[in-house]
């Protein structure tokens, strides 16, 4: 479904992203995944490099590497805010770093950037990054992995981990069917459908402590109140890939 | 003591079944409709635990009903949801709720608001076991006025009246 985020309103699905980056390995690797994707994709190995790339070209998205001392991303990342500041525009920046923290959000945010990304950048990520690019909506912040506070989930079960593996097991099970009524919401655009669907894993989500998630839910459930289904889509996708890698935390247990 | 569980979502039913299973004789219901159909039955629960939003009716609305049917007025009804503005609870509360729980509640606070439930229904029903008691007594004055009015003519006018003539008056 991700390639048809572009098709809806007649625009070209494929994007022009630019790989800010000097360590050949991983721009060859995240060229490749891009171009598989259908994107258009150019390289700059250091900051200089990029500065000239987005002088001469229109960029959806740039990935930037946030510890090369060539590519100097705070420098770079000024001069590009500098000139969208007198010319206009704003690409969305994602920092890419190989040990993500905590303290990577504040220093990306800081830098100027969108969002960050641990390497390699995986294909849910940029799929995540094109769908706000699409949807024109600003960037999140985009953080990895989804947690779930598993911790919390026990607390308010008073300790009892059968329950817990229960209620896991009851929502595991229901949640493919209220992703399909949303996403079928959507189609037969039925606001009161998708509130409903996003109400529901709105609530087991929090209770069972995945906080990000049910924010998107909740974030979907305003938008079945309010009838402005436009820009539901991009978060009924980003939803599904958040559930599917709570999916796969919860399964590991 | 019986307790309802009106909650559309399978999930947070298993929850607060086996949270409360231990402490109550626990029947759920998974709409609305099923809810109100229960809360009418004969020695049906007087205590229940409503979803906001449920196919059928919702919590609110069963709260209406229940407050405007007089052989239910007395049940304790708890509003549970996520919606916690101000205005949403007082919403609630005005529908005829006793309490809210939002979600995601936490099990401790569950567990007492829950406890304080239970001793209201307690409390009204020794109040309405003490109030039939009452008016059990009252009826037993009322009928031994009637009986002593009835047979104060006859001992006036000195005739002597056989306890089965006077009960035989009395039902006339």
């Amino acid at each position: 479904m991700w390639g048809q985020v572009g098709n809806d309103s007649g625009e070209k699905t494929g994007r022009r992203i630019l790989i800010a980056e000097d360590n050949t390995a991983n721009s060859i690797s995240l060229l490749r995944t891009l171009e598989n994707l259908g994107h258009e994709v150019v390289i700059a190995s250091n900051g200089r490099q990029a500065l000239a790339e987005f002088g001469a070209l229109r960029f959806d998205l740039i990935f930037m590497d946030m510890e090369s001392p060539e590519m100097d991303a705070f420098v770079t990342i000024q001069a590009i805010r500098d000139r969208e500041k007198a010319e206009g525009g704003h690409v969305p920046i994602i920092g890419m770093t190989d040990h993500p923290t905590n303290g990577d959000r504040e220093s990306c945010l800081a830098q100027g950037m969108d969002g960050y990304s641990a390497k390699p950048v995986s294909v849910e990520d940029i799929e995540i990054f094109l769908c706000a690019v699409a949807g024109s909506e600003p960037l999140p912040l985009w953080r990895r992995p989804v947690l779930w506070d598993r911790a919390k989930a026990l607390e308010r079960l008073e300790g009892d981990e059968e329950l817990l593996r229960e209620v896991v097991g009851i929502f595991l099970e229901g949640k493919p069917k209220m992703l399909a009524q949303m996403e079928q919401a959507l189609l037969e655009q039925t606001p009161k459908t998708l509130e409903l669907a996003a109400h529901g894993l709105k609530g087991e989500l929090a209770y069972l402590g995945v906080v990000e998630a049910s924010e998107t839910a909740r974030h979907l459930e305003e938008m079945g109140k309010k009838q402005e289904l436009d820009n539901a889509k991009v978060l009924v996708a980003r939803l599904r890939i958040q559930l599917s890698q709570v999916d796969g935390i919860m399964r590991q247990i | 003591m019986k307790l309802l569980i009106a909650e559309d979502d399978p999930f947070f039913r298993r929850i607060l079944e086996q949270l409360l299973g231990s402490e109550f004789e626990v029947s759920t219901a998974a709409d609305g409709n099923l809810a109100w159909t229960m809360l009418q039955e004969n020695d049906g629960p007087r205590l229940a635990i409503l979803d906001w939003v449920m196919p059928g009716m919702t919590g609110p609305e069963i709260c209406r009903l229940v407050r405007t049917t007089p052989r239910l007025e007395s049940a304790y009804l708890i509003l549970l949801t996520d919606k916690n503005s101000a205005a949403d609870i007082t919403a609630g509360l005005r529908a005829g709720a006793d309490d809210y729980l939002t979600k995601p509640f936490d099990p401790g606070e569950l567990r007492a608001r829950v406890g304080m439930a239970r001793r209201i229904v307690e409390l009204q029903t020794d109040l309405a076991t003490q109030v039939l008691a009452l008016e059990d007594a009252l009826q037993r004055e009322k009928l031994l006025q009637t009986r002593v009015s009835l047979l104060r003519p006859s001992l006036l006018s000195g005739t002597l009246v056989s306890p089965a003539a006077g009960a035989a008056k009395i039902s006339k």
